[in-house]
C-alpha cells in the first residue's frame, strides 16, 4: 500500500485534540491551581455525600436497566408475540426521553401533592396514600435512569441474543439441558460481555446526568461540578470536582472497553442463520406484549403523559421559541462538524497508520467525559487562549472567547466526537482496501473511487452520526449550563430553570419539544441499525 | 514466440522489512495463461500485486507494450496500467447491481450504448443473465467469481491476473467453474496470469507454469515438463509428493531397492538423488517388498504409505482394481522411465 496523503492523520489528530484537550486541561488545572476554601469546605461537607449518590443512583440503574433490557432484547431476539416487529424498535423510544424530563414527569406525579396522592388523601385514606413510593431521592433517580436508559443494554442485548448460533443451545438440549438450564448455562454466560457494554453505557450517562439528580434531590459529582462553577465559581475546584468524577466515569468506560474485547470472543463464527423464533400463543402472547409495552410506558408515555397534561392546562412559559432556535442551531452546527470530525478520524483509522489510529482512539476517550467535565475543560482551555492572546495583542483581545457559543459547541464536540466516530467507522469498515484497489485496476482515480464508492456506502453511516449527535445535543443540560452565552437559554436550560423553581406547568412545553425534536431522529437511527442487525 | 505482452526483471519488493519477491522474472504472451505455484508466503499475490500496479517495487522493472510500468523508482499507478484483476474475495462493489458492477471499468473509455452492448455480451457469456440486477450479497460463491471475471473483463485488457480465483469454492463448483473460466479467458484472448497453490488447479489452466518458493521464480515451463523434469526436490514437491532416492553412482549405476538402475554419463562416486512420483511404482512379483501403513482413496485410485525393507517410508499410488489392506505386505516395482534424475 502506497503511504496514505496527509489528510486522515490530520484530521485524526483535530478530533484527539478536540476530544482529549477538555479533558488534559482540567487535570492540568486541578493539580496547578492553588487550593480553595470552598473545595476544603466541600470536602468536610458535600463530597461524601457526592459519592455516595453517585453510587447508588449509578448501581440502581444499572441493576434495573440491566433487567429491563435482557429481558425485552431476549424476548424480541427470540420470541414471536403480537406487536413484536413494532416493539423491536418502539422499545429504543425512551432513549429520546431526557432523564430530566422523565424526572419532571415521575415526580410531579408521584409527590405527595400529585394526582396519585391527592385523591386518596381527600378521601382519607392519608396511610395508604404514604405508602405509594415517590421517585425521588438516590433511588427515584436510578429508576428513572433505568427506564430511560435501559434501551442502550436492550439494543445491544437484542443483537449480542440474535447473532448467537442457534446449534449452541441446540447442543445443549440435545445434551440434556432444560430450557432454563440453557438460558442461565449457555446464552447469558455467552451474551455477558455484550451486556456489560450496554451497562456500562448506562453507568456513564447516570454518572454524567445533571438535571434529573438535581431536580430529584440526590446531588452527584456532576452536580458539584455545575454548583463549583455556577454557584462558586471557581474553575479551579471545579476542575478538581471534575477530575473525581471523571475517575468515576473512565471506570465505567473501562468496563465497556474490556467487555467489547472480549466480546468478540463470544461471537461465533460460521452460519450466521436467523435462529427460528419461539411463537407464543394465548396468554403467553399476551403477558409477553404487556412485558414490552411497559418500559416503554415507563420511559416515555407516563412521564410525558403528565408533562403534556400540565402543559395544556398551564400558562406557557417565556422564551420557548428563542430556546427553540438556540437548540436547533446548536444542534445542528455540532451534528455536521461532528459527523465531519468523526468520519475524518474514521479515515485515520482505515489509514492503519499508528498515529491515525491513536488519535482517533484518543477522541474516542472524551465520551466517557461527562458534560461538566468537557465543559470545565473547554473553559480552561478558552481562558488560557485568550490570556495567550491578550499578551500577544498587548490589551484585551477583541473576541471575548470564552462563553460564547464556540466554547460551547468545542465542549460538545469533545463529549460527542465519539457518537460520531463509531458510526462512520462501522460504515468505513465495509468500505475495504480490497475495494479501493478494484476500482483502481478498473480505471477509476482517487475522485471517482470517493464519489462512487465510498461515499454512497459511507452516507448512511455518517448521517446515523450526524442524528445520534443532534439528538444528544438537542438533550444536553450540564455544559450548557456552565458555558451558555448570556441569554442564550437553550431548551434544555428552560426546561431545567423553571423546574428548578417548581414551576413544571412552564418546564413541560419545553421539555416536550425538546423530546419531538429528538424522536424523528431516534426512529431513523433505531430503525436503521434494525435493519442493520436483521440483514 | 512473439514479443511479449508483459516482461518482469529482477522484481524486488519487501513488506514491513521482510524481503517478499528476491529477483523475480517473468514473460507474458497473449493469448497465453500462465500459472504461478507456490506455497502461501512464496510471494505469489505480491507478484501479482506488483504487475497490477498495487505495489510499487524496489528494484528492477516491469515493462508492457514498451512501456515502462515499473523501474524501482517510478511505478505507474494502477488506473493508468488497466490489467484485469480477479481478486481472491471478488472485491464486489456491494452497492452496486451486478450490471453497475461490470460496467464500472467501462465508464469513459465506452459510449453509454457501447457500455450496455458490451455489458449485455458479457453477462450472456457468464451465463448470468438473471442476475443482472441482483446485488452482490444475494449472490452464490460461485456467481460471484463470474460477477468478477466479467468485470476484470469488460475493459478489454490485455493482461489479466488472477489471484487464487477459486478456492473459495468447493470442489465440485470449481472445476466447473475452472472449465468455464478458462473458456473465457481464452475466447478474451488476453494474456492471463493465475496465482495459486493447487497443484492440480496449476495443472489444469495453464500452458506455462512457474513454480514460485521463497520470493524466487524456481523452475518455469511446460506443464508436462516441469512436473517430468523437476530442477530441484522443492520444485518436485510444490507438484505433488514424490519419494526421493539418494546414492552413489558406482561403475555407472547406483544400487536401490528395487536393484541397480543405470546411471549413464555419471562420473563414478558423484552423489544423486533419483525422483520417484508415487505412479511411478507398480506391484509386481519381482518388486522389493513394503508393508502398507495407511490407504486413502482418492479419485479412483489408492495411495499408499508404506515401509520399505530398508525402513525407507515411500508414497505409491496404484489402480484401485485390487483393494489393498493395512498391513498387508505387497511387492512393488519401479517404472524406470518414469523416474527423474538430480544431481547435486
Amino acid at each position: 500500500m502506497r503511504a496514505p496523503g496527509p489528510g486522515p492523520a490530520v484530521f485524526g489528530s483535530l478530533a484527539a485534540l478536540v476530544a482529549a484537550g477538555p479533558i488534559l486541561a482540567v487535570a492540568w488545572i486541578a493539580l496547578t491551581a492553588p487550593w480553595g476554601d470552598y473545595l476544603l469546605h466541600l470536602l468536610q461537607t458535600r463530597l461524601t455525600g457526592y459519592v455516595l449518590n453517585t453510587l447508588i443512583v449509578t448501581s440502581t440503574a444499572m441493576v434495573l436497566a440491566g433487567g429491563i433490557g435482557t429481558m425485552a432484547g431476549w424476548m424480541i431476539a427470540r420470541l414471536d408475540f403480537p406487536g413484536r416487529h413494532i416493539f423491536a424498535w418502539a422499545l429504543a423510544l425512551p432513549l429520546a426521553v431526557p432523564a430530566y424530563v422523565a424526572a419532571y414527569g415521575w415526580l410531579d406525579l408521584t409527590q405527595a401533592a400529585g394526582p396519585l396522592q391527592t385523591p386518596l388523601r381527600e378521601a382519607g385514606l392519608t396511610g395508604l396514600a404514604d405508602l405509594l413510593p415517590v421517585v425521588r431521592g438516590p433511588l427515584g433517580a436510578g429508576f428513572v435512569f433505568a427506564v430511560t436508559l435501559y434501551p442502550y443494554v436492550y439494543l445491544i442485548a437484542r443483537q449480542a441474543f440474535s447473532e448467537l448460533h442457534p446449534d449452541m443451545q441446540n447442543a445443549a438440549r440435545t445434551l440434556g439441558a432444560s430450557r432454563w438450564q440453557t438460558l442461565t448455562g449457555i446464552t447469558l454466560p455467552l451474551v455477558r460481555p455484550a451486556l456489560a457494554a450496554g451497562l456500562a453505557l448506562v453507568a456513564m450517562e447516570s454518572i454524567a446526568d445533571f438535571g434529573a439528580v438535581a431536580h430529584l434531590g440526590a446531588p452527584t459529582l456532576t452536580v458539584g461540578v455545575v454548583r463549583a462553577w455556577a454557584g462558586a465559581g471557581s474553575v479551579a475546584d471545579a476542575a478538581r470536582l471534575a477530575v473525581v468524577l471523571a475517575l468515576f466515569a473512565y471506570l465505567a468506560f473501562a468496563l465497556e472497553r474490556q467487555s467489547r474485547a472480549r466480546a468478540r470472543f463470544g461471537q461465533t463464527s460460521g452460519g450466521r442463520r436467523q435462529p427460528r423464533l419461539i411463537r407464543l400463543t394465548g396468554a403467553k402472547s399476551i403477558i409477553a406484549s404487556l412485558a414490552c409495552l411497559l418500559p416503554i410506558l415507563f420511559g416515555l408515555a407516563v412521564p410525558l403523559g403528565r408533562l403534556l397534561y400540565l402543559a395544556m392546562t398551564e400558562p406557557a412559559a417565556r422564551g420557548v421559541m428563542d430556546g427553540l432556535t438556540n437548540s436547533l442551531a446548536l444542534a445542528s452546527v455540532t451534528a455536521i462538524l461532528a459527523a465531519l470530525l468523526g468520519l475524518g478520524a474514521a479515515y485515520a483509522i482505515r489509514s492503519g497508520t499508528a498515529f491515525g489510529v491513536l488519535s482517533a482512539r484518543l477522541a474516542s476517550l472524551g465520551y466517557a467525559a461527562p458534560g461538566a467535565v468537557a465543559a470545565v475543560g473547554a473553559l480552561v482551555l478558552f481562558a488560557g487562549l485568550q490570556a495567550l492572546l491578550d499578551s500577544l495583542w498587548g490589551g484585551r483581545f477583541p473576541v471575548l472567547l470564552t462563553a460564547t457559543a464556540g466554547a460551547l459547541v468545542f465542549a460538545y464536540l469533545s463529549r460527542f466526537a465519539a457518537v460520531a466516530i463509531a458510526p462512520a467507522e462501522t460504515a468505513l469498515a465495509q468500505v475495504t482496501h480490497r475495494l479501493d484497489e478494484a476500482a483502481k485496476t478498473l480505471g477509476a482515480r482517487r475522485r471517482r473511487i470517493a464519489a462512487e464508492i465510498h461515499w454512497p456506502l459511507i452516507l448512511g453511516g455518517v448521517g446515523i452520526a450526524a442524528l445520534m449527535v443532534f439528538v444528544e445535543v438537542m438533550k444536553e443540560l450540564p455544559a450548557t449550563m456552565i458555558l451558555r452565552p448570556f441569554n442564550t437559554d437553550t431548551l434544555a436550560v428552560i426546561a431545567h430553570n423553571y423546574a428548578a423553581d417548581e414551576r413544571l406547568g412552564q418546564a413541560a412545553l419545553p421539555s416536550l419539544i425538546i423530546v419531538l425534536a429528538t424522536i424523528p431522529a431516534m426512529i431513523l437511527a433505531a430503525r436503521s441499525l434494525t435493519r442493520g442487525a436483521s440483514r | 514466440m512473439s514479443q511479449p505482452v508483459l516482461s518482469v526483471r529482477g522484481a524486488e519488493k519487501s513488506l514491513g522489512g521482510n524481503p517478499i519477491l528476491k529477483g523475480v522474472d517473468l514473460d507474458l504472451y497473449c493469448g497465453q495463461v500462465c500459472a504461478v505455484l507456490g506455497p502461501s508466503g512464496a510471494g505469489k499475490s505480491t507478484l501479482l500485486r506488483s504487475i497490477a500496479g498495487l505495489e510499487a517495487l524496489e528494484a528492477g522493472s516491469i515493462i508492457s507494450g514498451g512501456q515502462s510500468w515499473d523501474d524501482g523508482k517510478h511505478s505507474t499507478p494502477a488506473e493508468q496500467r488497466r490489467v484485469g484483476v480477479v481478486f481472491q474475495d471478488y472485491a464486489l462493489f456491494p452497492h452496486l447491481t451486478v450490471e453497475k458492477n461490470i460496467a464500472f471499468g467501462l465508464k469513459g473509455s465506452l459510449a453509454k450504448d457501447a457500455a450496455r452492448e458490451r455489458v449485455a455480451e458479457l453477462i450472456g457469456q457468464a451465463e448470468i443473465s438473471a442476475l443482472a440486477q441482483s446485488y452482490p450479497h444475494e449472490l452464490s460463491g460461485g456467481e460471484q467469481q463470474r460477477v468478477a471475471l466479467a468485470r476484470a473483463l469488460a475493459p478489454r485488457p490485455d493482461i489479466i491476473l488472477l489471484d487464487e480465483p477459486f478456492s473459495s469454492l468447493d470442489r465440485r463448483l470449481r472445476a466447473d467453474l475452472r472449465e468455464q473460466t478458462m473458456k473465457v479467458i481464452r475466447e478474451a484472448g488476453a494474456a492471463a496470469l493465475i496465482v495459486t497453490h493447487d497443484a492440480d488447479e496449476a495443472f489444469e489452466t495453464a500452458d506455462k507454469l512457474l513454480l514460485m518458493e521463497d520470493g524466487r521464480i524456481i523452475q518455469s515451463g511446460s506443464p508436462a515438463d516441469v512436473y517430468c523434469h523437476p530442477v530441484s526436490i522443492s520444485s518436485a514437491r510444490l507438484l505433488g509428493d514424490i519419494n526421493v532416492v539418494t546414492g552413489t553412482v558406482d561403475r555407472a549405476r547406483i544400487a536401490t531397492l528395487f536393484g541397480e538402475i543405470a546411471i549413464p554419463d555419471m562420473q563414478d562416486g558423484s552423489s544423486v538423488n533419483l525422483l520417484v512420483r508415487p505412479e511411478a511404482l507398480r506391484e509386481s512379483e519381482t518388486g522389493a517388498e513394503f508393508t502398507v501403513e495407511d490407504i486413502r482413496i482418492r479419485q479412483g485410485r489408492q495411495r499408499l504409505r508404506a515401509t520399505a525393507s530398508d525402513g525407507g517410508r515411500w508414497i505409491a499410488e496404484l489402480p484401485l482394481a485390487h483393494p489393498i489392506k493395512k498391513g498387508e505386505t505387497l511387492r512393488l516395482a519401479l517404472d524406470e522411465t518414469a523416474i527423474s534424475l538430480l544431481t547435486d
